[in-house]
């Protein structure tokens, strides 16, 4: 059993805010004062998130993984799916979305999406439902297949044997590999992940991470990530974005060395640990404040 | 993905439905059977048309009698017994429910009763008084099973509706019906009404203009009754008509009014004279024209009746006195607002609808009852029907009529009064007229063609010849079917009181060139007159005037595309001419 | 203890017995397949002895007389008079025929219609009045009414079965698009399902063209007309074409908002499809019923139509059989729809209503 050693490279946590891109770099997303409201001009107006900026730079053949935390409320998903163009979140009240420099106008392949509940079609067979973006693309049987059952491959599944059969017949790590599959089969240039592994076993969890980091690269794209597991947000982000309470807005950005090693072996390191550690202080801290935030509100 | 040439499934699915498909075919008549009386495929002869659709106990009769003749015996021979125990609902109060529907001809009871509700007390003599609760139920199926349960003592129906329950009521005897007396003869309540358009002669349609058309009406109703019989009388075969049912009157009026493709309809009033109002349309016939045809009637069920006598005599003489209170206008405008009240009708249409029934009297109800020589009475009423459903595939065996038909308390109260002066009072006065104007003035309902078969050069229905048979003279009616005919013809004459009837002479053109036209227009017309006289001294409660004669001879062949038929053209055409046109 | 007891006086048997009885009163056991069947099959057989004994004779008289309730044995010899003089096997197959009519042309527009209101929910908010109308209406009442407006023939049943069911399939078929998770759309969406125009079109015309054909020969074929005016003849008259442009229309534009977008056709349809069918299957069973109703209209044959001849003039013994056919022959549709939806629809695990 390997005994952990400490990286050779620099601590894998950094708790200073990003410094922000150089003028002029290209910006995969941009958001700018963007602010979302729900039934505005309601009683019920809801704020869920508001004032968020940030820009991530385009890093062509590289990509970049952005975790995302906060407590839970504070509008996490928003984003992700203000980014995808997924009502009802989609479009945003205030300020301005941006991907590749242009405004979002609505949901499309060159983003893909991996949700916490697989949401795998059930009256698709594994194939069909990998195949399903190509087929959207009017692409002919015979290749979608091929390229279905090529991936299928990669994200650790036997086609062969797993192929033909419907989603309830599969455990929810496979269904799971099978989302990630339908979702990077597109090779979208933006990967954005709703706690993808939520719903799985530990031990799943890590190998899926491994084969998350793994296709990551081969992909090369900017993958946006919303977990709740800290540590899981520190092993796979170069960058980490944390959410205040709601109304939710970027309350700090981080720089973490990218994960470079099996998540077994650098999670069990001490910097690493230690670096969650921070993390989870922050969190803690943002908690406290929603508690207050929520007493001031409620006596009345 | 095999190689082996091994069949797919498909060739299995469509192996096994051809051998189905066969097997099927083979076995068409076991697996699907036409069935029976759809009605399309029957005829029916004249001389069925006049023997009726049961045996009757005494039928024609070929004596001639110059009286009324009365049946001879107790209805209590010939009622079929009840020996279960009762099973209708015990009486609350000596309270009866008595079944009615929507109708004019009971008003006399609703009068008598002072509206529906139990209240009044009826009266026997020397027996404990009893009431009467009045059941509105208009379905008569509905009705029929509220009596067969025991829910209502008395049922309401038209006399020709009962054969139609009786296969039901013959299960049991305890609710075998006891018909006890006639509250009324529809008199223009039904009515057939057609489109001009339909007829060969649009001023003047008769009923043969039916052939091949559409016709709705309600299915096993009077109508029913009210059409099948015109039909049979004006020649028309039921299998000759297509036959649209609807579930009731009002629906099949409504059903001609939308379909233009239906030639004519059978319904009620008032939706008869609406749509006869309309240019295009023309009423055929009416129970104002056909008089005697359709009969309402209450009856008891049998173990009731065999409980409560008093109550049925006190019954029937409480419907009497009803009928005796609606002779005042007083009681008229009484018994209509009862009618509006129980009937959830506006006054007028209530008042308006009592001309619709005829209310029959004492004598009018010993006539239908008794008389075994009115044309028109109970007995050809019920066998008349039989005959027509039994054809229609309707009804299996028939039950003869006096297992329902109770006139003992008729026949015991006819000595009171008023009863005993009570006279029938359901006459038309015709004017004599000459057979000219009468076809001028009246618009012809149907034509009714017999063959009879007159002795060469006779006019003598009843000619008499001798034959010889095994050595001995025999002597014998030169036509067999002298009395069927007769019966045939009375009955017409006797359901279509209302009208006219002139009988026409016919002759074969044989003797053509030899002898000269009035020799054969007197022998024809002497011919006609002979029916005429036969007729009436043979059902003598016929009205003479009714009756008209005609000698038209040689002129008018039977068939136009076989005008050297004789034995067809030798007959006697019998026109029911209604009394003056609608319009 | 009374159980103890028991298993001291028989010591051998006990285990079988008590375990069963165990098991019976344990709240939700489920029992085996054969067991429940044989519970089924103990009711049947119970009804069958009470309704015996309701009829038998005892002292020459009966519980209930014949004209309130036959016995069994009577009821069940009347059989071969139900199936030869009434035709039952005919009546059925044309009391079937026209509920399966009524149900096409409900299906034909209360689907694609319903799709589009639970895609479209302006669509919906427009159509909701029809379904509250179309739920909530006395059904018996539309028989003089469609007779009026469709006449006495077999259109007028087949309509009627159509009035009385669109609403509901209508209404069900929205319900069950609006069931569908948003994540399945979130997930089309993402994957890349779009409009396409053209591709709808041409598929939006096949489907027109069936609907052409079922406009014009269907009508054709239930007209009362047909069989004496013969095929030609019918083609020739204007009113064949004008129903087939009718259903040209009504195809096209029932179908091209479906089959234009790639979310709709590839995604809510066949998500919705198990729901839709089987609601299908449900409320054929309703129009099973009210066809009954219909067959009052003049009706030479149909299982309505015997009962109604058997209530008007008997035997009632044949009332009581056909309520028997119709509830097995109801039960077996059912049941071979549901072997078609498990075999359409292997991804459910269960196809239970």
């Amino acid at each position: 059993m390997p005994s952990p050693e400490p990286s050779a490279g620099m601590p894998p946590c950094v708790l200073e805010d990003m410094p922000p891109p150089p003028a002029g770099m290209p910006l995969i997303v941009d958001f700018e004062n963007v602010t979302k409201t729900y039934d505005a001009g309601t009683p019920r107006a809801f704020t869920s998130i508001t004032d968020i900026n940030f820009k991530v730079e385009d890093r062509p053949k590289i990509g970049e993984f952005v975790g995302v935390l906060g407590p839970s409320g504070c509008g996490k998903s928003t984003v992700l799916r203000l980014i995808a163009g997924l009502a009802p979140h989609f479009p945003q009240t205030m300020g301005k979305v941006f991907v590749n420099e242009q405004p979002v106008q609505g949901p499309g392949p060159d983003r893909g999406f991996v949700f916490q509940d697989y949401s795998n079609f059930p009256n698709r067979t594994v194939i069909d439902n990998v195949a399903f973006g190509l087929e959207c693309a009017h692409v002919e049987e015979k290749e979608r297949k091929a390229k279905a059952m090529e991936w299928i491959q990669k994200v650790g599944l036997d086609a062969k044997r797993d192929g033909l059969k419907y989603p309830h017949q599969l455990s929810g790590g496979m269904n799971q590999r099978v989302a990630i599959a339908r979702t990077l089969i597109m090779q979208p240039k933006i990967i954005l992940m709703d706690e993808p592994f939520g719903a799985l076993d530990p031990t799943t969890r890590q190998s899926m991470q491994d084969l998350l980091v793994s296709l990551w690269r081969e992909l090369e794209a900017t993958v946006f990530f919303v977990t709740h597991d800290i540590a899981e947000a520190v092993y796979l982000s170069d960058r980490m974005y944390i959410f205040s309470p709601s109304p939710g807005t970027i309350r700090h950005q981080l720089k973490i060395t990218p994960a470079d090693r099996p998540a077994r072996q650098m999670q069990a390191e001490r910097s690493f640990q230690e670096s969650v550690l921070a993390v989870r202080d922050i969190l803690e801290k943002l908690e406290l404040e929603k508690a207050a935030l929520a007493a001031k509100g409620s006596p009345k | 993905m095999t190689d082996e040439p091994r069949p797919k499934p498909l060739f299995y699915i469509v192996l096994a439905a051809v051998v189905l498909a066969l097997l099927g075919y083979a076995f068409r008549n076991t697996l699907f059977p036409k069935g029976k009386g759809s009605g399309t495929n029957f005829t029916i002869s004249k001389e069925e048309l006049a023997k009726g659709g049961t045996e009757g106990v005494e039928g024609a009769d070929a004596n001639v009698p110059t009286t009324v003749k009365e049946y001879k015996f107790t209805p209590s021979e010939k009622l079929p017994p009840v020996k279960e125990t009762s099973a209708y609902q015990p009486l609350q109060a000596r309270t009866v429910k008595f079944a009615l529907n929507v109708w004019a001809g009971w008003a006399p009871i609703i009068l008598h009763n002072n509206g529906s509700a139990p209240g009044k007390l009826w009266e026997v003599p020397g027996k404990e008084p009893f009431k009467v609760e009045l059941v509105l139920i208009d379905n008569p199926v509905t009705m029929r099973d509220a009596y067969a349960a025991g829910q209502v003592h008395i049922g309401w129906a038209t006399l020709d509706m009962v054969p139609l329950f009786m296969d039901e009521f013959r299960k049991d005897t305890r609710i075998f019906p006891r018909i006890y007396q006639q509250v009324d003869f529809s008199n223009g309540g039904d009515g057939i009404v057609i489109r001009r358009s339909a007829a060969k002669d649009p001023k003047a349609p008769t009923i043969s203009d039916l052939r091949k058309k559409k016709i709705v009406l309600a299915q096993n109703s009077p109508s029913e009754y009210f059409l099948l019989n015109a039909l049979v009388n004006g020649g028309v075969q039921p299998s000759e008509v297509e036959f649209k049912y609807t579930e009731d009157a009002f629906q099949a009026a409504a059903a001609f009014n939308a379909d233009k493709s239906i030639a004519a309809c059978v319904s009620w009033a008032p939706d008869i004279y609406n749509l006869a109002k309309v240019p295009d349309n023309h009423m055929l016939v009416s129970t104002a024209t056909a008089n005697k045809l359709i009969a309402d009637t209450w009856f008891a069920r049998a173990d009731f009746a065999r409980d409560n006598p008093d109550i049925c005599e006190g019954l029937v003489r409480g419907i009497f006195a009803g009928m005796d209170g609606m002779k005042t206008d007083a009681g008229r405008t009484q018994a209509s607002k009862l009618m509006a009240t129980l009937y959830g009708l506006p006054e007028a249409d209530t008042l308006g609808m009592l001309g619709d029934a005829h209310s029959t009297n004492y004598a009018e109800n010993r006539d239908f009852f008794m008389n075994s020589n009115n044309p028109a009475n109970f007995e050809r009423t019920w066998n008349t029907a039989y005959l027509l459903y039994r054809k229609m595939g309707r009804v299996q065996n028939p039950v003869a009529f006096d297992q329902v038909m109770d006139f003992s308390v008729l026949k015991k109260i006819g000595d009171e009064e008023p009863f005993k002066s009570s006279r029938n009072e359901y006459q038309i006065n015709f004017a004599p007229k000459s057979v000219q104007t009468i076809k001028a003035e009246g618009s012809e309902i149907l034509t009714k063609v017999i063959t009879v078969h007159f002795a060469p050069n006779s006019w003598e229905l009843k000619k008499k010849i001798t034959v010889r048979e095994g050595g001995k003279d025999v002597e014998t009616l030169y036509e067999p079917n002298a009395d069927p005919i007769l019966e045939d013809v009375a009955k017409l004459a006797g359901q279509y009181s209302g009208a006219n009837i002139v009988i026409e002479g016919h002759t074969d053109a044989s003797m053509r060139g030899q002898v000269s036209p009035q020799l054969v227009k007197d022998l024809a017309n002497n011919r006609a007159a002979s029916v005429k006289q036969e007729l009436l001294n043979k059902y003598t409660n016929l009205n003479p005037n009714q009756f008209s004669t005609e000698g038209v001879g040689w002129d008018r062949p039977a068939d136009a595309n076989d005008p050297e038929n004789h034995a067809k053209n030798r007959r006697v055409e019998i026109k029911v001419i209604a009394l003056e046109h609608p319009e | 203890m009374p159980e103890t007891e028991i298993a001291k006086t028989t010591p051998s048997k006990p285990s079988v017995w008590s375990n069963w009885l165990g098991r019976a009163r344990t709240i939700r056991d489920v029992p085996p397949q054969l067991e429940s069947w044989m519970f089924g099959l103990a009711f049947m057989g119970l009804a069958l002895v009470v309704w015996y004994l309701v009829t038998a004779e005892w002292n020459g008289e009966r519980f209930m007389p014949r004209y309130k309730l036959p016995s069994p044995g009577e009821t069940f010899a009347s059989f071969p008079s139900l199936w030869f003089d009434r035709a039952l096997s005919l009546s059925a197959i044309a009391s079937l025929a026209r509920v399966l009519g009524g149900f096409m042309l409900t299906a034909a527009i209360g689907i694609p219609l319903g799709i589009i209101a639970g895609c479209y929910l302006r669509v919906n908010a427009f159509l909701k009045p029809l379904s509250v109308f179309g739920r909530s209406v006395p059904i018996a009442a539309l028989v003089p009414l469609t007779m009026i407006w469709f006449g006495l023939g077999e259109v007028q049943k087949v309509m009627f079965i159509f009035i009385a069911t669109v609403a509901y399939v209508l209404f069900d078929t929205t319900n069950a698009v609006q069931a569908v998770p948003d994540r399945f759309l979130d997930t089309g969406y993402t994957l890349g399902a779009h409009r396409t125009r053209a591709k709808g079109a041409r598929r939006a015309t096949f489907f027109a063209l069936i609907y052409a054909l079922i406009f014009s020969f269907g009508l054709f074929a239930l007209d009362d007309q047909s069989e004496s005016h013969g095929l030609l003849r019918g083609m020739a008259g204007s009113s064949f074409w004008l129903h087939a442009l009718f259903g040209l229309t009504l195809g096209f534009l029932l179908w091209y908002p479906i089959q234009s977008h790639q979310l709709l056709r590839k995604v809510l349809l066949p998500l919705a499809l198990p729901d839709i069918i089987n609601n299908l299957r449900l409320v054929f069973g309703v129009a099973f019923g009210y066809i009954m109703l219909a067959e009052v209209i003049d009706a030479k044959r149909g299982l309505g139509f015997i009962i109604i001849q058997s209530q008007r003039v008997g035997p009632r013994e044949h009332i009581y059989l056909c309520l028997i056919i119709i509830t097995l022959l109801a039960y077996g549709i059912d049941q071979g729809i549901r072997v078609l939806q498990r075999k359409f629809f292997p991804y459910l695990k269960n196809a239970e209503s």
